[in-house]
């Protein structure tokens, strides 16, 4: 290869490197490989674990829940808080058929999370009650919140009350 | 007494209306400022500053304490800067995309340009600055 084409090509190779890095922005857009988002549920001392096993009827348990958004836009959460027990699994695909405890609603930035405190509060008594925790996003193309399959759970023994 | 009987029945009809028809119109709201910022959002645009608004807006009305009209001004206000948002996010996204279509058409001019004309200006200045060279 003489001298002027080594120079040519590398002129050449240094123009297209050039274009694709203009380029590949705008033609990939900030597009997120896998998008997801986060529902967890925190103890009373904000942290994972420490959760209440028994519970008094009618008393107050204070936990946190916890959203993060890496969706790659905006989103619209709601949770709901719905009571159950050993008789009915919770599937990714169906809402859990319980009666709703709660209903929490946050919009949540993309990469971001929040803390939300939060209270239960169980009459019933009873051994290994469910309390499960759905995740909804809502869809602005149908106007409604869709459940994504994204769910926690706390087993509790709800006890008489003190 | 016909006229009574009509007036009890609009009043009755405007009070239900009242009753039933604010929080179902403040949640179509809430949707409706949900989806502009969500259009700004995905058109690049910055709504963080918006978004504590509405959350603070849905918690107001979670809480069932609230003043529809404070409600209602705050909603507008996301709605129209969330509008806003979304113009700006339009443009500099046009911007981008006129100022990427320049450089990528720079670019392949440019190379084409040094493809067909290079070398015979690399051996112009070669000659001009190497001509007067005698070999021995």
């Amino acid at each position: 290869m003489r001298l002027d084409e080594k120079i040519q090509a590398v002129i050449m190779i240094a123009l297209l490197a050039l274009g694709i890095l203009t380029a590949a922005p705008v033609i990939l857009g900030d597009r997120v490989v896998e998008p997801f988002s986060e529902l967890g549920i925190l103890g009373p001392n904000m942290k994972l674990g420490d959760y209440p096993r028994e519970i008094p009827s009618g008393e107050n348990i204070d936990l946190y829940l916890y959203l993060g958004n890496h969706e790659g836009t905006i989103i619209y959460y709601r949770v709901q808080v719905k009571l159950g027990d050993q008789s009915t699994n919770v599937s990714d695909t169906m809402p859990y058929q319980g009666e709703i405890l709660s209903t929490y609603e946050r919009v949540l930035d993309d990469e971001n999370n929040c803390t939300l405190p939060i209270s239960i509060s169980l009459i019933e008594t009873g051994i290994n009650k469910r309390i499960v925790f759905e995740l909804y996003e809502y869809k602005s193309e149908i106007r409604e919140f869709e459940y994504e399959g994204n769910w926690v759970q706390l087993w509790v023994n709800v006890t008489e009350p003190r | 007494m016909r006229i009574k009987v009509l007036l009890i029945i609009f009043i009755l009809a405007y009070s239900t209306k009242i009753c039933f028809s604010q929080p179902v119109y403040n949640e179509d709201k809430i949707a409706e400022a949900f989806k502009v910022l969500e259009e700004a959002s995905m058109n690049g645009g910055d709504v963080s500053h918006l978004v504590p608004v509405l959350n603070d807006i849905i918690l107001e009305i979670n809480s069932g304490h609230y003043d529809v009209e404070i409600v209602e001004a705050k909603l507008d206000l996301v709605i129209n800067n969330a509008e806003r948002v979304n113009a700006e996010a339009l443009i500099e996204s046009r911007n981008n995309l006129i100022f990427v279509g320049i450089t990528v058409f720079l670019v392949v001019l440019l190379e084409i340009l040094v493809w067909k004309f290079f070398p015979r200006l690399f051996w112009n200045i070669w000659l001009r600055k190497r001509g007067d060279w005698i070999l021995r």
